[in-house]
């Protein structure tokens, strides 16, 4: 079931367009992460979804009402759309303390006091705040700030919870804790959430769906695992994961190889002769081994991870990126052979 | 901080913007306007008057005396309090001199008291019959003459003296934020401790330096009463008492070219001013920076700080107490006996119906209602330029500072000529004294509040409007709030500015409108009521003094203020 639909949405700042002719269908239920890099439009996205800011041209429907139409000259005001945001620097309020960041919403739209008291009290237990009500902003950690923002959010039982790189001013274990946490919380509330990010890792650990946005425009949109195995573009390959782009249009000899290599490895090789320049190779498909082969290279740098260990393989002119396991290891400067199981096609951008 | 260009997003209701915009057009633009035209002598109600004042006033060697005495008091000042405030900066904020705290609270102290009380101060010590003329030429013939404080040099003096706090506050917090990892890195490249200070520390410090002694600068420029209470009685003109002086000869003409000039030279210095605040900022602040060890001033440790004591004794101490003094006594000239001395100069203020207890009721009037008008437009003001989108807010928020520049002494001259014809007639009435403390009071409000908005994240706000508040009802419950310290210090300074305003109020008032500013200028004529009016100055300094402690309280960066969750 469609939660929300935005569609044929358009956005300029000056000359400068940000939002390019995008739709987008959120389902209810799940947690629809919108990955890009910096400046694509993602934040924008959300801030027209939220109605803080307009749009030149398309649509915002949310759960069967309205909320933008340009066309029809609609504009639903903020504080009437039932949506809430989680923002980037969590926004609190400096001069209220928790219990009124949170219960503000509620006290906003008059709601009865032993009421509001219920449902805040529920939400501080929920997100772990309990004792901390009178506190104020800056008396608490990091952590405990998003956990306010967090609950203010979840207070009003929103329509579309929007996080707006809501955890990136969080290290690295703590983010780890709040994806798992907000993910049960989304799943007991039943919530539809909007997750902005540029950390795809963060994308990953929380979604049920990805978009990956580029440009103003969404270029890829499925769950996880799609959008990783089977970028369309060489956008949406290299912004998820890491990815070796081989040609198939190079004088090169080895690249050549590689590319007749990897035309293999991809299968259907007669189509994509046809139609296709480029293939995308992740590093984990590359396998490199000491024995002679058709394809040689050499180490040229080797990073330790702990369960993995990358290399870059110099192959003819160019970097080849390889992970492997650990319980082979190549001295930098060792001639290996290279050979690939798995490769796909994806546009040129 | 993101800018926000939609055009579409609700701003609130704008209806307001259109009234406030008159307003300031109207009472800020439209008396420069009118100053402007006429000093060119175009005048719209008699248009046979047409000449050349500036001719005039440029020929007139008299104006062209004042502006160079202008020139040379503006920069002697800026230097005397340059070396002395400087100095007294270093000594704090980089040795190890002791009670550093009571320096400060001294010299704050003497930042305080109004350069017209100084003044009066200064001719009680200095005077022909003043006590230390007394002293050093009578009792112990210790010089061949008797000082002479009415002079040029009387007036650098004076001023030099109100203005060396403003100099030290702004070199103390400076050279506390300057990065002392690079005095360190000096020293460890070999160079003494004093060649660190001369090679590295001043260098650093040098545009700090320039800031300030610019606008020490300007303020000596538009200064008008030490000028008149100091310059007048010896003719010795700067050219704010020029223009006070044409005035009272009802000479016009003379009085709008002189202040175009006065305008420009202010103006041109007060671009400066703030060209070098935005351009100074090439060392890093680095916050983290460890403290540097201070100067060990060895066994020069007492005798320095004795050195300053008795040197802010002179600055401050002393006047202060002379002020204080003659505010308890009978009458002026009796000598300081226990049996001398009376409060009924306070009674008399708070309960008479004499001239000074109506100058008090009245400038309180005055000040109130200018600090809460101000205070209101000033939010308008800085809310429509830092939060909305609408054409021209940028114009409107320099149209509103920029009384900022403008001496109060050609305010008033320009209200003179905005406000003296029909239908706009309310020169001679109380309306032309609050239209014109209004205006010069602006400029504080707009900026004590622009800055807290222009901190304060848009992003609280949109918080508020996604958790379902209205605008009216986030402007009243997060930005409001948010934004009452820098409405309480606008208040507050306007407040003051008025109670010890003199040139708007001595050029502008009518009988029975008279205010503090009348009452103290009267006080230069040795004629009686000198112990009443020093009584008023006591109460003054103790509002001022107040006003600026309570300024400070909600000036403090508050630390729930800064929501940086890093």
């Amino acid at each position: 079931m469609i939660q929300a639909e935005i569609a044929d949405l358009s956005k300029k700042y000056g000359k400068e367009v940000v939002i390019n002719d995008l739709n987008l269908r959120i389902n209810k239920g799940e947690v629809l992460a919108v990955v890009g890099p910096s400046g694509c439009g993602k934040t924008t996205l959300l801030q027209i979804i939220a109605g803080l800011t307009g749009a030149e041209k398309g649509s915002v429907v949310l759960a069967g009402r309205t909320l933008l139409s340009v066309e029809r000259n609609i504009s639903v005001l903020p504080e009437k759309r039932k949506i809430a945001m989680v923002f980037q620097n969590y926004a609190l309020w400096p001069h209220y303390n928790v219990w009124q960041n949170i219960s503000y919403a509620l006290r906003v739209r008059g709601v009865e006091k032993s009421k509001c008291e219920k449902i805040v009290k529920e939400t501080m237990e929920m997100v772990r705040l309990e004792g901390k009500q009178k506190r104020y902003p800056h008396e608490l950690s990091g952590g405990e700030q998003q956990r306010v923002a967090l609950a203010r959010a979840l207070v009003i039982r929103p329509d579309l919870l929007l996080f707006d790189e809501s955890l990136s001013n969080l290290d690295a274990k703590m983010k780890e804790k709040m994806l798992r946490e907000i993910k049960k919380i989304q799943q007991e509330l039943r919530l539809t959430i909007v997750h902005v990010t540029h950390d795809q890792h963060e994308a990953m650990g929380m979604a049920d769906r990805i978009a990956v946005m580029n440009k103003g425009r969404i270029e890829q949109v499925g769950v996880v695992e799609e959008v990783y195995k089977y970028p369309v573009t060489q956008f949406v390959a290299g912004f998820i994961g890491t990815a070796n782009f081989i040609s198939g249009s190079s004088d090169d000899i080895t690249e050549s190889k590689l590319w007749r290599r990897a035309v293999r490895a991809a299968g259907n090789e007669n189509e994509i002769q046809e139609k296709e320049k480029l293939l995308s190779v992740r590093p984990e498909d590359v396998i490199i081994k000491r024995e002679k082969g058709e394809i040689i290279g050499t180490v040229a740098k080797a990073i330790y991870r702990g369960n993995a260990i990358d290399y870059e393989i110099m192959a003819g002119k160019r970097l080849l990126y390889v992970r492997t396991g650990t319980r082979n290891l190549y001295e930098l400067g060792a001639e290996v052979s290279i050979d690939m199981v798995r490769a796909v096609a994806i546009k040129c951008n | 901080m993101k800018l926000r260009k939609g055009k579409e997003r609700s701003q609130g209701p704008l209806f307001i913007s259109g009234p406030v915009i008159l307003i300031v057009l109207g009472l800020v633009l439209y008396p420069l306007l009118m100053l402007f035209l006429f000093s060119l002598g175009i005048n719209l109600h008699d248009p046979n008057i047409t000449g050349a004042y500036y001719l005039q006033a440029l020929s007139d060697i008299k104006t062209m005396v004042a502006l160079k005495n202008t020139l040379y008091v503006a920069g002697g000042v800026t230097a005397v309090a340059i070396l002395l405030g400087g100095g007294l900066a270093w000594l704090v904020a980089r040795t190890d001199i002791p009670h550093k705290r009571l320096i400060e609270i001294i010299v704050f102290l003497t930042f305080t008291i109004p350069s017209y009380i100084l003044a009066v101060a200064w001719i009680q010590l200095l005077g022909r019959n003043g006590f230390i003329n007394r002293l050093l030429y009578e009792k112990w013939q210790f010089i061949a003459e008797p000082l002479d404080i009415y002079s040029l040099e009387g007036i650098i003096l004076v001023m030099a003296l109100h203005s060396f706090p403003l100099v030290f506050m702004a070199l103390v917090s400076a050279l506390k934020m300057n990065d002392k990892t690079l005095e360190m890195a000096a020293r460890l490249a070999g160079a003494s401790r004093m060649k660190a200070l001369f090679t590295v520390t001043l260098p650093l410090m040098l545009p700090n330096i320039l800031s300030v002694g610019l606008l020490v600068f300007q303020q000596t420029m538009a200064c008008f009463g030490v000028a008149a209470v100091i310059g007048l009685p010896t003719s010795n003109y700067v050219l704010t008492t020029r223009i006070y002086s044409a005035m009272s000869r009802l000479d016009l003409p003379s009085a709008a070219s002189t202040s175009m000039i006065l305008l420009l030279c202010s103006g041109v210095v007060f671009c400066l001013y703030n060209y070098s605040l935005r351009s100074k900022r090439y060392i890093n602040i680095n916050s983290q920076s460890r403290k540097a060890e201070p100067v060990s001033l060895g066994s020069w440790k007492m005798p320095m700080f004795i050195g300053v004591f008795l040197l802010l004794s002179v600055t401050t101490i002393i006047p202060l107490g002379s002020v204080v003094a003659t505010s308890f006594l009978k009458s002026w000239g009796l000598s300081l006996r226990f049996e001398n001395m009376t409060i009924n100069n306070y009674l008399t203020i708070f309960g008479g119906q004499t001239i000074a207890f109506r100058a008090f009721f009245n400038s309180i009037t005055f000040a109130f209602i200018a600090a809460t008008v101000t205070a209101i437009i000033g939010t308008i003001i800085s809310y429509l330029s830092t939060r909305t989108t609408i054409k021209g807010r940028k114009y409107l928020e320099f149209v509103a500072t920029w009384p900022l520049t403008v001496p109060g002494t050609v305010l008033a001259v320009a209200a003179v000529l905005a406000w003296i014809n029909a239908p706009l007639r309310i020169y001679g009435t109380p309306w032309i004294l609050l239209i014109t403390y209004i205006v010069a009071c602006l400029p504080f409000g707009v900026r004590n509040i622009n800055g807290l908005l222009q901190g304060m994240d848009p992003l609280l706000e949109d918080a508020a409007r996604v958790s379902g508040a209205s605008w009216l009802r986030t402007f009243k419950d997060i930005t409001l709030p948010l934004i009452t310290p820098g409405i309480k210090a606008g208040w507050i300074t306007a407040f003051l500015l008025v109670l010890r305003e003199i040139p708007i109020s001595i050029l502008l008032y009518s009988a029975g409108a008279e205010t503090i500013g009348v009452l103290l200028y009267s006080m230069r004529s040795d004629t009686g009521g000198l112990e009443t009016v020093s009584a008023v100055a006591v109460i003054l300094i103790v509002l001022i003094v107040a006003g600026n402690v309570l300024i400070g309280k909600f000036g403090k960066p508050r630390k729930e203020a800064t929501n940086d969750p890093s």
